[in-house]
């Protein structure tokens, strides 16, 4: 049995107009690639901001590494925002160097492999980048660090299924469970599926079902994406 | 130390573009002024050499609101937020700059001016007495260009404030940030008061002054209170760190 690498208790955050979160628990185990599922809206981004320290919660207690001081610890945590959050006026070569500058963990080495693998050249300059690749950028940026969680907001969101299948691909192989967790909130179960470890099924705020990915299946006798397709009934 | 230094120059590498322009500006100014001392009554020229000084302080007020606003704009705040660092240190990467820009400037506009008349100035130093030399410029000189620091880095840092307090509102951001703006320089005149004489056992500064009349020139010393000075810049450290610290812990992104 994995610990628990992130516990969330009663967790509840409001916006103008709208309860995000409406006290939830869950715990996320440490070595495991959870998925966080969901509709629009459903309060997939707004758990993972708040993870990630990127916006404050109204009330309940979320402890990362067993520790609840959340500035302190971003060093641990590598977090991939749904938009293009990169300075375009860059170029990738100047984005790495400001990574390798920003976090100890960073490896400029495992940058270049990866750039190479996926195909984008360091001399490019980041406001010329397609869509699908500022997807594999922002991957390769978070891949290349050595934290002990991954939190990727929609990574695959918009993105060409041949550059889908190279992110995902990326992101299995430089898993290293022994010493990482990744949380992954995503619309594309269909590729997703067969990765993940760990799933949360949220809607409106709430969590609707969590469990392991095979326990799932094997109880349910379903696939997790014809299961999506029953819980969202 | 490395981190920091990475975040003020990619600070830099932003404020490159309005750096060249306002340089080619005031150069074209003055070199426009230069063209007309022959033309026009003496001291014009002159005189009209430091106009763009009025105008940095304009530019410290769209450099501090747009300090933040365009890292909302262009979404990368949300890579400020995730760095491991400290809210102080990412606010400095944005003030070193800005300043630095204000003081470079300001230094460059200044020297330009008084190298170009110096003829001017020898003339104005040869009529008025001796006594009135070096010592009086140079005291007159450090005091007023102090306040126009200090006067910089305040609408800079209340600027930010606003924008900051402003960005915790979905609507009417820049009504928001005005009133915030102007609320604060009326709060800060008053807890300034009040500091004021809490700071009154501070050394006062001795300054010359000439007063010119029908039975010629006398000279007394004024003495001018280093309280304000020393409460303004405690002051304005104090809001560079709630800035800071609104940034880096209150703000959602």
């Amino acid at each position: 049995m994995n610990e628990n690498i992130i516990e969330v208790s009663n967790l509840k955050k409001k916006f103008p107009g709208v309860q995000a979160l409406k006290g939830i628990n869950l715990n996320i185990p440490e070595g495991m690639i959870t998925g966080i599922v969901g509709p629009n809206g459903s309060g997939k981004s707004t758990l993972l901001k708040i993870i990630s320290g990127l916006i404050i919660k109204d009330e309940g207690q979320v402890n990362i590494n067993r520790k609840n001081k959340q500035r302190h610890l971003m060093q641990d945590i590598a977090f991939l925002p749904e938009i293009n959050h990169l300075y375009r006026w860059m170029r990738i070569s100047e984005m790495v160097k400001f990574h390798e500058d920003q976090f100890s963990d960073f490896s400029t080495k495992k940058a270049e492999e990866l750039l190479d693998f996926m195909n984008l050249k360091l001399e490019q300059k980041i406001d010329n980048l397609s869509k699908g690749m500022v997807a594999r950028l922002k991957l390769i940026l978070v891949l290349s660090r050595s934290t002990k969680i991954l939190i990727l907001d929609e990574p695959l969101a918009g993105i060409d299924p041949a550059s889908r299948e190279r992110i995902l691909e990326s992101l299995i192989g430089e898993f290293d469970s022994a010493n990482q967790s990744i949380i992954l909130a995503t619309h594309e179960i269909i590729e997703a599926e067969r990765f993940l470890d760990h799933v949360i099924f949220m809607e409106a705020g709430e969590i609707l079902l969590d469990g392991n990915a095979d326990d799932l299946r094997a109880e349910k006798g379903k696939s997790i994406r014809e299961l999506i397709g029953e819980v969202f009934e | 130390m490395r981190s920091l230094i990475s975040l003020i120059k990619n600070e830099f590498k932003q404020l490159n573009i309005l750096i060249i322009v306002s340089t080619l500006i005031i150069a074209v100014w003055e070199w426009f002024l230069i063209t007309r001392t022959e033309h026009w009554p003496p001291g014009l020229s002159f005189g009209l050499g430091f106009i763009p000084l009025f105008f940095l302080p304009l530019i410290m007020i769209f450099l501090a609101y747009n300090s933040y606003r365009s890292e909302w704009g262009n979404n990368t705040i949300y890579l400020l937020k995730i760095l491991p660092r400290k809210g102080y240190e990412i606010n400095l990467a944005k003030f070193i700059p800005a300043f630095s820009y204000y003081l470079f400037l300001s230094l460059l506009l200044i020297a330009a001016n008084l190298y170009f008349n110096q003829e001017l100035i020898a003339r104005i130093l040869t009529e008025i007495p001796d006594m009135t030399g070096r010592q009086f410029s140079r005291q007159f000189f450090i005091l007023s260009y102090s306040a126009y620091l200090i006067t910089g880095i305040q609408l800079y840092l209340i600027t930010q404030f606003s924008y900051i307090i402003a960005s915790f509102y979905n609507r009417f951001r820049l009504l928001i940030s005005i009133i915030v703006f102007i609320l604060s320089h009326y709060l800060i005149l008053r807890v300034g008061g009040f500091f004021n004489y809490l700071f009154n056992w501070l050394p006062d500064f001795p300054v010359t002054v000439f007063m010119e009349s029908p039975a010629g020139v006398t000279e007394s010393t004024i003495y001018i209170g280093s309280a304000p000075f020393v409460v303004i810049m405690l002051i304005m450290t104090g809001l560079f760190f709630l800035n800071s610290r609104l940034i880096a812990s209150d703000v959602d992104v």
